[in-house]
């Protein structure tokens, strides 16, 4: 992955923010009670920080002013300097300033050069000794980088202090070598004290020589010797020597701010307000749509370009609203770490948990309500992927077992998967089960993916004898039914003897949807825009024609067809053509017809409450620009349908 | 297999910087707020590297290496201090104490990248 220190630089900005409201809060009081250490103590520390932090995102002259600052508190912490009205107002300006340089934007960098050294000279008048030492430090080794090839020779005395480090020397002679042709003499001179004599020929810089040397940097000489040496003797061809050494790493990248924002301050907001904004947007987004359906009927209208304007807006924002709510995954992600070393612990099993990518935004309340599902999938696999470690050094695995919780972007949604390497889902097995349990017959040909599908129903647990973990009563369904409920997916795969992952998809925010909206009857209906792949219209016989296998021929493959009046148990009218809505959904492509397709709508989604209870369909409702009720297909109950069509 | 790696800073930037950095190099991460904080995750569990800062309030790097050295299951583990200072008596005394290395702060994230898979891999 890449790293780009820019995309943390806004945060930064927002907490070096609010150290310097702190600041500025602790040098008020410090101005009245000029002689509490704790405050002393608290402004060296902001200072400190700001400095070591600073010129990381590119902030040099923060980092300059406040080491002239902290070099005036540590002289009044350590009694040297006492606490004057002058320092307390000298260092208010230094915060005012360096607020300044955090908001500052490109253009007006030039101008406050001026303050800039004023505000440094007025800090070095405060400390007449400015030391000197820190800027030598970076001088030590500035000795020529010819390109070519050098002999170095490096004199490394070890002592104790190197193994009390737990340095691993070994790791740092290998780095040696792979550099170029190393030679390495130890000599003993007295107990646990020897001196190795490295010579090292190789092109690389000095500085890459000491960054290999590291961690022994301290106890090392190193030199550079004439060019002609016995290395040279023995190494005439060069160029075979080049062919023996790695391509230097890549040039270092050089980190760049372009993009200056301002940036104020975070707030922190009562949730309840972020929901009471979140309404009126909701009912802005509604009113818009009536709005823009009654400016329709009117052809010319000069109120037209205002109505656009005002649905640009509602539109922009309601994403900014949405933005609002959005949180990163992380929150969840401590919770789970507890999960797996309590469960592992008692399980006498040997699991570590690695995350990628949790700081991937959702909505809190989809946050919030993922909380259990991923639980219980993390528990399954504990309880039922990973095995013990005697078996798992049996198949060859490391005894430790791993748990990879990844995160990823992808369009509108958001994926979460959660994988194990431990003994995959026995298809077998499953299928066995369920034949069991008479949810499929012998003669019941299903996919791997239709098999594991069945893992999701009530009542369906492949576990031979459920341990405490399975008996909680919370199953496989439960998941499901809960993610269905955020409408989103779940999808497994598995390997067996590899391991087992889930895959749950969900959108980053839940309350406002991109819907096409058709009509059925009288009734009003709505699937995700992201679920449809194409509109069409084929003659009635198409239908007519597979009747009992329930199919339509669409692009040279049959695909099933769900009749949703039946379904919905509405009367269908015969017409010579047929409008038609294919859906794809995660390469499950099917269809069914509708009346009229009216087109794209931009659904305010409110819940149907009990009054959906029984229709097991729909879940949730908007209401059009007309104060008619759309209804939001469920399409994973939809979806089960064609698994209900398969077994008849 | 991913190596965990203990992170220690009292500002909550540095410790979100680093452990992201190194999350997104492979790593798993712990972080701690404070010298106390880390102390409690020594619980068992395995950690492959301590990095943490040394100016913290109540309890600054030092003090927490000496404490983490006082553990039999984590004496072994390598430490790293990060500090903007280069006291070299601080240095010292801290080598002494068994710190593997001590970074000065600020320094380039690749650069912090290579030694930190030094001292672990």
């Amino acid at each position: 992955m890449e790293i780009n220190l820019l995309q943390f630089r806004q945060r930064f900005i927002e907490d070096a923010s609010r150290l310097l409201d702190q600041l500025e809060g602790d040098l008020i009081k410090l101005e009245v009670d000029n002689e509490n250490q704790n405050i002393i103590e608290a402004v060296f520390r902001a200072m400190h920080t700001l400095k070591g932090v600073s010129s990381m995102y590119g902030f040099d002259k923060i980092s300059e002013i406040t080491h002239l600052a902290e070099n005036i508190y540590d002289k009044i912490r350590s009694n040297t300097l006492k606490v004057s009205p002058d320092i307390i107002q000298k260092t208010l300006t230094t915060a005012d300033y360096i607020r300044t340089i955090l908001n500052e934007t490109a253009d007006n960098q030039q101008e406050d050069k001026d303050i800039y050294d004023k505000v440094i000279s007025s800090l070095t008048n405060l400390t007449e000794t400015e030391q000197e030492d820190d800027k030598n430090e970076n001088l030590i080794f500035t000795k020529s980088n010819d390109a070519n090839f050098d002999t170095w020779k490096i004199i490394f005395n070890n002592n104790e202090t190197i193994i009390k480090r737990n340095i691993n020397l070994m790791g740092t002679f290998k780095e040696l070598f792979a550099m170029g042709e190393c030679k390495i003499t130890q000599q003993e001179l007295e107990e646990n004290n020897t001196t190795f004599e490295i010579f090292l020929h190789t092109d690389k810089k000095q500085e890459d020589i000491e960054d290999a040397l590291f961690f022994i940097i301290d106890y090392c000489e190193i030199t550079k010797l004439p060019n002609n040496n016995f290395f040279m003797q023995k190494h005439e061809d060069k160029q075979l020597i080049k062919e023996l050494i790695p391509e230097k790493n890549a040039p270092q990248e050089n980190i760049e701010f372009k993009n200056k924002e301002i940036i104020k301050n975070r707030i922190n907001v009562d949730a309840a307000k972020l929901d009471e904004l979140m309404y009126l947007v909701t009912e802005l987004i509604t009113t818009n749509s009536q709005l823009i359906l009654a400016s329709k009927d009117v052809i010319y209208n000069p109120l037209r370009p205002i109505f656009e304007k005002i649905d640009k807006l509602s539109k922009q924002f309601r994403n900014n609203t949405l933005s609002l709510r959005l949180v990163p995954l992380n929150e969840l992600i401590l919770k789970f770490q507890r999960l797996v070393r309590d469960l592992s612990i008692k399980l006498a099993k040997d699991i570590e948990l690695v995350t990628q990518g949790t700081e991937t935004e959702l909505d809190k309340s989809t946050i919030d309500a993922l909380a259990d599902p991923i639980m219980h999938l993390i528990r399954n696999c504990i309880d039922h992927g990973i095995e013990t470690p005697e078996v798992r050094k049996q198949n060859n695995k490391p005894t430790k077992g791993i748990i990879k919780i990844t995160a990823f972007h992808s369009g509108n949604f958001v994926f979460i998967q959660v994988q194990d390497d431990g003994k995959g889902i026995d298809i077998e097995k499953v299928r066995q089960k369920a034949i069991e349990k008479k949810i499929i017959t012998q003669d019941n040909n299903l996919s791997d993916k239709e098999i594991y599908e069945l893992l999701f129903l009530p009542g369906f647990s492949t576990a031979e004898n459920l341990t405490q973990l399975s008996g909680r009563g919370v199953g496989m369904d439960v998941v499901k039914k809960k993610i269905t409920e955020l409408r989103g997916q779940i999808e497994i795969s598995s390997e067996p003897g590899l391991g087992t992952s889930f895959t749950i998809k969900i959108h980053q925010t839940i309350a406002i949807l991109d819907t096409m909206l058709f009509k059925l009857e009288d009734m009003f209906f709505m699937v995700p825009l992201s679920d449809v792949e194409e509109c069409r219209i084929i003659d009635y016989q198409e239908i007519e024609k597979r009747k009992y296998s329930k199919t339509i021929a669409y692009n040279e493959q049959l695909i099933p067809y769900i009749d949703l009046y039946s379904v919905f148990k509405l009367n269908y009218q015969e017409n010579a053509k047929v409008k038609l809505l294919i859906i794809n959904r995660q390469e499950n492509i099917f269809c069914f017809a509708a009346d009229t397709i009216i087109g794209e709508h931009q659904a305010v989604l409110k819940s149907l409450g009990q009054a959906a209870k029984k229709q097991p369909y729909i879940a949730v409702a908007s209401i059009l620009g007309d104060g008619n009720l759309a209804y939001l297909l469920d399409m994973n109950a939809i979806q089960n349908l064609l698994l209900i069509q398969k077994k008849s | 297999m991913a190596k965990t790696i203990l992170i220690v800073d009292d500002f909550e930037n540095t410790l979100f910087v680093t452990g992201f950095t190194l999350n997104s190099k492979g790593f798993n991460i712990l972080k701690a707020l404070s010298g106390e904080i880390a102390l409690k995750y020594l619980d068992g569990r395995e950690i492959h590297l301590i990095i943490t800062d040394y100016n913290m309030p109540n309890m600054n790097g030092i003090e927490l290496v000496k404490k983490i050295k006082e553990h039999a299951n984590y004496q072994h583990v390598p430490i790293f201090i990060l500090s903007t200072e280069v006291n070299a008596q601080l240095k010292d005394r801290a080598f002494n104490l068994g710190v593997t290395a001590w970074i000065k702060k600020p320094f380039k994230i690749e650069e912090f990248i290579k030694i930190v898979e030094r001292a672990i891999i």
